[in-house]
């Protein structure tokens, strides 16, 4: 035992060897780096004089790690130099780390960023692998930093949605508009101060943030890893939806002075609204609205589309949808797809020109005399479904005196220069007590607005339709068309996504009284019960 | 080759041996005057004494027969009359040689004795006690683990100057309790209070680092089963015994020591370039990898110009910035001398080291006074008076990737500097950087900024009146008092260290912590000892007494957090999540004990020992006690055995010099509880972060008892021509029962557990031990030794059945028909090289949301242990069934190995050291090559897979790990096999005398010269901890370099 220990040493191997041999590099091929590599392989010199045409050598020669779709002499066999390609060319084919086989094995696909900020799909189909849609070799060549995959083929270059409309000569006119959002915000924060300049004035390292409201409200369109459907009008497309929405937005541009004098309870009002500001409200509501309904999230068959109704962006919905890109077919973008069309078909009843709704009971824009006023909630009747909103404002008088009946006003927001049905929509006792007793009543509508000439007043008293009065139903719903195709002279749109208060004053109201004479009150209560207005668009569809 | 020389160094086996009484007689021996008595019926013995090395006569050797001596003449001759047809020994002693017993017998002796004498070169290096005098050693561990390695199984805690060993004897005799040694000073018992520990990271408190091993006159190491220490001695005792003055003539010493340490072997981590390479790789899963993919800015800025390049493109080692070559210096002043009354030995010791982690020092101040008086004829008095200093700076050490520099050097991104730019970064500042992006501390700051304060002071005083009553009888009794003050200070600066959440609480940005410790011990120890010689054939020695030992120790730790800055180091109480600790623990302990010796006709030697404790420590109720006296006692008894057959066996030839046989069977026990350990009691819990409430703190238990450790062993002493070689072997078998584990707590009782005695575990094993005169020249000679230990520690019971332990992020098994605490884990089969292989293999893990991730190529092969689960695609679950044993942290074997060599005035000592077969848990390497992190790592994830096809055993780069792959398996289990050729050194008597200095000498040692294994840490010598179920793991503490010393010594 003494010698066998004396001889110890000897069984075990040189601890320096075992140190050298693990945290020592062995893999000798490995210890070039992408460059040295692509230069020693033979078959990239296209390909590595593009690199070095572009200066993008040094970027793989760096102490980074990059996956190279390597196109081999062949793939560039047809290609030809060009200044403008080629930048775009080269950084289509290289990613940041490392990617193989052993990413796909709990997935069948992924996108892979590309140094331009494109991405492609690699895909794994039984055990081929492609990428962009090429089949390659997996067992990629190895370098210090990077892997390279030999390619046969080139990667397609896709231009994304935003690329497309700027890039496009028969796009500028959306291009202009959209682009008209962009704002470059200098971060102090993020900026390093890098001296002073002559004045004494601290010089930074300057970092903007790019931003664009309306991709921030519509979709990023400008970015790579989300994926949108974009309708793209050309610029005629974008001249006649133009010329086809402007009288829609048509606003009065003159002092507007309030006379009526028939309403206690709508004050004496004037507003002073210069020509060409309302032009240029016209001219801004009917471009927020032209580009409103033009971007869709993700790429999908337009002729099959779940549920049949397609949500635009804007929150807007378009029932089988297939007829908005009919005149016009898919073109394959790199974060999604474009139909560029020649005439927008956007229904305006599903995009601008939309129902407005009132419900009695919200507060805002709400005023009422001679009553005392409660909101009823129909959860606990059977009319629960027939109620909207659940609730109705009930309107009680504070007087048996005919002269003082009860009223309530409302603020009408958003009406277009445009056609509507109007309604006002009641609901009876029992939608707030089932055990109520029948109670019916009998009502009178005011509308007021700018009229044609510039004045704003109210009209004389609704008080039939078809020769019928509005006398409410005492058991059921009742459901009054107050005016019939009834046409507003002028808009009073008061609504943007980009702006986060109202610019202009609601001056669209109407004004419901009970019209119970002293005699009638035997028959006919003073009670209203008043679930919600609507102003329902009348267009060419609707008429025909 | 010269003669042989054929004569044993019979006292050196003596004392190597069990037996008591043969180590106290010889100490008798030089107090009694010669005087000669002849009788009749006596035989004169006549024989030559001659040098073994010459072949000459020595003259003026004194030969003995009990108290009779003659002189040997010129030729060497000596004639002494001995009492016919008895056993005996004669003993020759003669300065500058190896004392010898010869073994007669008068009746068989027909011609003269040829008694050979070796110098005192050849007393073997375990025995050889002028070492400490020239020991480059700051502590007396390092001394064990160089020369005992073979009876104490040593392992260095770390390389912080004078940290010390963990020390295990014959294995583990406890799981929970403590089962380092008893160590004895002077008779006096230094009891560790149980959980006494150091608030900086990776250090282990020791309270031998206050022994100045120039102070050590010997030390011995009670292994067998004599139970002198009760309940306090399972884990084996070591017995230290300082220098006293034992002659008249006054010596001085002087001494000087110069040491160098070299800064410790590290694996190398990646480069700038290969670490830059390593994290853009691993980003890909991370949060940034989406913004990064098309950029490249910040830490991946491509642009020189940029106004972060040149703080993102440097090359910097840390590990040259955090380490430096320590330096030691030691001074000594040693004097001995006395009258016909008194003797004394004084001396006075500083020692100062520089660490080899920036930052880090020690220094220790000691002085001591003994001194023996005899007052009256038969009354003497032995006085001990000491006091020492130590001082440290510490930094934590180990994995602690915030505050200790020697980790964070690891890990800190090379391509970083520790200085700021200018913030257009064109210049370099001299203020220190902060934290870094990847959330790792700049060492810098630690060493401008931390403080580790250590101070430790201890102070003794100890009486010992003894009274020869009788001519056999000596009343003898020792009076010990001695505290033992701890201070420390911890503080990590506010900027620069790595905030860390605290579960709970909220964001630490800093720390202070703060500790007082005061340990004191009052001990007498008052016995009785006959010794008597009734005839030729019967002679009876023993001793009884009583031993009471009174503890106190009281401590108190304070912790806050965010003090403000990097200035505030003070504990306030305007500090966040302030955590207090303290305790005042007291505990007695009585011991009634007695020993017998009896010798029949010098070759039968039995011995019985009882030792009876009762300790405030153990409850009420504790079975196998005897209430007595207030207190409930335990009994210890032991029983031993020697026969000396070499004396009872005439047939042996003369070849067999020696043949002992030993054998002792007994109880000890270990009483490392806490006092309050027995009773049920509340501990205070804040409510809300505001409210303080109280909360059950332990259930009470007043069956609560020691540990008892039955011991039964058994050993062979062979000395073969001479004493050219001698062999010793002992085997053993330890039990012990009664352990104290943790037994589940009633559900209502709100607690997970509570202490109890229950379940039980044994070690089995073998020492030997080989001393060997290679060559005895007249002027080279060559000594030679081996110790071989081994172990086999195996748990036979336990009360809640197996279970697992989590340190370290690992997994220690603690089973029956195991060792304590294995390592627990995955078993692996490499790293799939291509898809294929995965494929084939069908490995997948289940994910927390239920799903299935495939196992794929570059992902580590996990073996599957066949509990046949599957997924739903039919493929094979990796999950926590498939864990087994994957190590084993227990040696096969581990010892010594020593050469001295002599030529002339120079001497040279080789001392190598081994521990074979045990398994090493690389927990450092394992945080340096689990590639989950952007922490740097080592140069060998360089060979992390990559690409199909690469045969690699270093799996591939996946943010978060995502698999597993760095799960605690095999990977991380080393061979930690390894022998180290540890001390050199060389030692030159210079040939000066004259009246004002009697000798002069210089040494020089070189230390840790050189590792074989197979280990990949640093060192595969590591120990995180003292407590059983911690060993083989390698936590990166602190591993030694080379050390070179070089001194001198001056005898006035």
């Amino acid at each position: 035992m003494f010698s066998v220990l004396m001889g110890l040493p000897l069984l075990f191997s040189c601890q320096d060897q075992l140190w050298e041999e693990h945290y020592g590099k062995t893999t000798t091929e490995s210890q070039q780096n992408a460059m040295e590599v692509l230069r020693q392989d033979g078959h990239f010199t296209k390909f590595c004089a593009l690199l070095e045409a572009t200066g993008m050598d040094s970027v793989l020669q760096s102490a980074q790690t990059f996956t190279i779709w390597a196109p081999t002499d062949q793939a560039l066999s047809n290609y030809t130099l060009d200044e403008h390609t080629v930048k775009q060319l080269i950084k289509n084919h290289v990613s940041r780390f490392v990617y193989g086989r052993n990413d796909l094995v709990d997935t069948a696909s992924m996108r892979i960023q590309m140094l331009n900020g494109k991405y492609h799909w690699f895909e794994r189909q039984g055990s081929a692998l492609r990428f962009a849609g090429i089949d390659f070799m997996q067992k990629g060549i190895p370098a210090k930093n990077a892997i390279i995959y030999p390619m046969d083929a080139l990667a397609p270059f896709l231009y994304n949605l935003w690329e497309r409309t700027a890039g496009g000569p028969d796009t500028d006119s959306l291009y202009s508009y959209l682009s008209g959002f962009d704002t470059y915000t200098f971060m102090p924060t993020w900026s390093t101060p890098i001296g002073k300049n002559k004045y004494g004035q601290t010089v930074y390292d300057s970092v903007f943030d790019y931003r664009n409201d309306w991709a921030r409200r519509f979709g990023f369109v400008y970015l790579e890893d989300s994926i949108y459907t974009m309708i793209v009008p050309k610029n005629n497309a974008w001249v006649e939806a133009y010329s086809r929405i402007e009288p829609y937005f048509k606003t009065f541009g003159r002092l507007v002075a309030d006379n009526s004098s028939t309403s206690s309870i709508i004050v004496r009002r004037t507003y002073q609204t210069e020509d060409a500001i309302a032009d240029s409200i016209a001219r801004a509501h009917t471009k927020e609205v032209l580009v409103q309904d033009l971007v869709f999230r993700k790429v999908f068959d337009v002729n099959q589309v779940d549920g049949d109704s397609l949500f635009s962006s804007s929150g807007n919905v378009f029932h089988h949808p297939s007829y908005l890109f009919e005149s016009s077919s898919p073109v394959e973008a790199s974060n999604g797809r474009y139909y560029l069309v020649d005439k927008l078909l956007h229904k305006p009843i599903e995009s601008w020109h939309k129902p407005i709704l009132v419900e009695a009971e919200q507060q805002s824009g709400r005023a009422f005399n001679y009553a005392s006023i409660v909101n009823r909630s129909a959860v606990e009747t059977v009319f629960v479904d027939s109620v909207s909103g659940l609730s109705y404002l009930e309107v009680n008088p504070t007087s048996t005196n005919a002269l003082f009946q009860p009223q309530v006003s409302f603020d009408i927001p958003n009406v277009l220069a445009a056609t509507y049905n109007i309604y006002v929509v009641c609901a009876p006792p029992q939608a707030y007590d089932s055990l109520a007793a029948e109670e019916v009543t009998k009502l009178q509508f005011y509308l007021n607005y700018v009229h044609a000439d510039g004045s704003m007043k109210e009209d004389a008293a609704i008080r039939s339709m078809d020769g019928v009065d509005f006398i409410t139903n005492g058991r059921g719903m009742t459901r009054f068309l107050v005016a019939k195709n009834f046409t507003f002279p002028f808009a009073n749109y008061t609504t943007s996504p980009f702006s986060e208060t109202d610019k202009q004053t609601v001056n669209v109201k109407i004004r419901i009284m009970t019209n119970v004479r002293a005699a009638e009150t035997a028959v006919y209560n003073r009670t209203m019960r008043i679930d919600y207005i609507l102003f329902e668009p009348v267009t060419k569809e609707s008429n025909e | 080759m010269n003669k042989i020389a054929k004569i044993v160094a019979l006292s050196i086996v003596l004392r190597m041996g069990s037996s008591v009484w043969a180590q106290d007689a010889s100490q008798k021996d030089t107090y009694v005057d010669t005087t000669r008595v002849e009788n009749q019926d006596d035989v004169q013995v006549t024989g030559v004494v001659i040098h073994a090395a010459t072949g000459k006569g020595v003259l003026g050797a004194s030969v003995w027969f009990e108290e009779r001596s003659v002189l040997t003449d010129e030729q060497g001759s000596f004639s002494l009359s001995v009492p016919m047809g008895i056993r005996t020994s004669l003993r020759v002693s003669m300065d500058g040689f190896v004392d010898r017993m010869v073994e007669i017998h008068t009746k068989r002796l027909r011609e003269p004795l040829e008694i050979r004498l070796f110098e005192d070169f050849f007393v073997s290096i375990r025995e050889r006690n002028d070492l400490f005098k020239r020991s480059d050693a700051l502590v007396l561990d390092d001394e064990i683990g160089l020369r005992m390695s073979g009876s104490v199984r040593s392992i260095r805690r770390s390389a912080t100057s004078a940290v010390g060993s963990n020390m295990f004897i014959r294995g583990y005799q406890s799981l929970n309790a403590n089962a380092q040694p008893l160590l004895v000073v002077d008779e006096v018992i230094w009891d560790q209070p149980a959980g006494k520990y150091s608030i900086h990271d990776g250090i282990q408190l020791s309270a031998l680092t206050s022994l100045d091993v120039n102070d050590i006159e010997s030390v011995e190491i009670i292994r067998d089963a004599r139970s002198l220490y009760g309940s306090k001695g399972a884990n084996g005792v070591l017995s230290i015994k300082t220098n006293r003055g034992r002659e008249k003539a006054t010596k001085i010493d002087f001494d000087m020591v110069l040491g160098m340490s070299q800064q410790p072997r590290i694996p190398s981590v990646l480069d700038a370039e290969d670490y830059r390479i390593y994290i853009s790789e691993l980003l890909k899963g991370s949060p940034e990898a989406s913004a990064l993919s098309s950029e490249f800015e910040g830490y991946l800025d491509l642009d020189p110009n940029g106004v972060d390049y040149k703080r993102y493109h440097n090359n910097t080692d840390w590990n040259e910035l955090v380490f430096q070559n320590g330096n030691t210096q030691r001074y000594g002043l040693r004097v001995q001398g006395g009258d016909d009354m008194a003797r004394y030995a004084i001396s006075v010791g500083y020692t100062q080291a520089t660490g080899t982690v920036v930052g880090t020092d020690f220094s220790r101040l000691n002085a001591r006074i003994n001194s023996d008086i005899d007052l009256l004829d038969r009354v003497r008095v032995a006085s001990d008076i000491y006091f020492t200093q130590v001082e440290r700076e510490l930094r934590d050490d180990g994995v602690n990737e915030r505050t200790s520099p020697s980790y964070i050097a690891q890990i800190k991104s090379p391509f970083l500097l520790g200085y700021a730019y200018t913030t257009d970064g064109k210049g370099l500042t001299n203020n220190l950087e902060i934290v870094d992006d990847f959330g790792v501390s700049n060492p810098l700051y630690l060493q401008e900024y931390a403080r580790g304060q250590h101070n430790q002071y201890r102070f003794g005083i100890g009486v010992t009146p003894e009274w020869d009553f009788h001519p056999n009888w000596t009343l003898s009794s020792r009076f010990s008092f001695y505290i033992d003050n701890l201070k420390e200070h911890y503080f990590s600066p506010m900027d620069g260290v790595s905030p860390v959440y605290i579960e709970g609480k909220g964001t630490s940005y800093n720390t202070v912590k703060d500790q007082t410790a005061l340990q004191s011990s009052l001990f007498n120890d008052t016995y009785v000892s006959f010794e008597k010689q009734f005839d030729r054939l019967h002679s009876l020695q023993g001793s009884m007494g009583f031993r009471v030992f009174a503890n106190r120790y009281d401590y108190s730790v304070g912790i806050g957090h965010n003090t403000g800055g990097n200035n505030l180091f003070n504990l306030t109480t305007g500090l966040d999540f302030i955590e207090t600790d303290g305790a005042l623990e007291k505990w007695n302990t009585a011991s009634l004990y007695g020993q017998v010796t009896y010798v029949y006709d010098r070759w039968v030697n039995l011995w019985s020992a009882l030792t009876t404790d009762a300790s405030s420590r153990f409850g009420e109720a504790s079975s196998g006690s005897v209430s007595l006296l207030g207190g409930n006692w335990g009994f210890f008894p032991s029983v031993g055995l020697m026969l000396d057959l070499k004396q009872s066996l005439p047939q042996l030839t003369q070849e067999v010099e020696l043949l002992r046989f030993r054998s002792s069977v007994g109880l000890s026990g270990n009483d490392d509880l806490s006092g309050i350990a027995r009773y049920g009691y509340l501990s205070p819990v804040t409510y809300l972060g505001n409210a303080i409430g109280k909360e059950v703190g332990n259930l009470a238990n007043q069956r609560l008892k020691w540990e008892t450790t039955s011991k039964w062993n058994s050993g062979v002493d062979v000395g073969f021509w001479d004493g050219r070689m001698v062999l010793q072997v002992d085997v053993y078998k330890h039990v012990t029962r009664d352990l104290l584990t943790f037994q589940r707590a009633p559900l209502l009782s709100g607690l997970d557990r509570y202490l109890t005695n229950a379940g039980s575990l044994s070690n089995k094993g073998y020492e030997f031990g080989l001393q060997l005169i290679a060559y005895n020249g007249e002027r080279f000679k060559w000594n030679a030794g081996l110790n071989v230990g081994h172990y086999k520690n195996e748990i036979l019971e336990l009360p809640n059945g197996d279970y697992v332990t989590e340190a370290y992020d690992a997994e220690l098994l603690t089973a029956v028909g195991q060792p304590a605490s294995v390592f627990y884990g995955y078993k692996t089969k490499g790293v799939f090289a291509s898809s294929e292989e995965a494929e084939a293999a069908g490995l997948v893990k289940q994910n927390l949301n239920g799903t299935y991730s495939r196992f794929a190529a570059g992902d580590v092969h996990f073996v599957d242990q066949g509990d046949g689960k599957t997924s739903l695609d039919g493929e094979t679950v990796i999950d926590e069934n498939d864990r087994t044993i994957i190590g084993n942290p227990n040696p096969d074997v581990y010892g010594t190995l020593s050469n001295t060599f002599q030529l002339g005035a120079w001497s040279m000592e080789i001392l190598c050291t081994y521990s074979l077969g045990n398994d090493v848990y690389n927990y450092q390497r394992r945080t340096l090559e689990s590639m989950s992190a952007l922490h740097n790592q080592t140069a060998a994830v360089n060979n992390r897979w990559r690409y199909e096809g690469q045969v690699t055993d270093v799996p591939r780069a996946v943010y978060g790990d995502p698999l597993g792959n760095s799960r605690f398996s095999d990977r991380w289990i080393e061979d930690g096999s390894y022998m180290k050729l540890k001390n050199i050194r060389l030692h030159y008597q210079l040939p000066i005398t004259a009246s004002f200095l009697q000798g002069a000498s210089v040494w020089a040692a070189c230390s840790d010269i050189y590792t074989w294994s197979r280990y990949l840490g640093s060192d595969p010598e590591t120990s995180v901890s003292g407590s059983v179920i911690y060993q083989g793991i390698d936590n990166g503490l602190l591993s030694a370099g080379r050390s070179f010393s070089l001194g001198v010594k001056l005898n006035l």
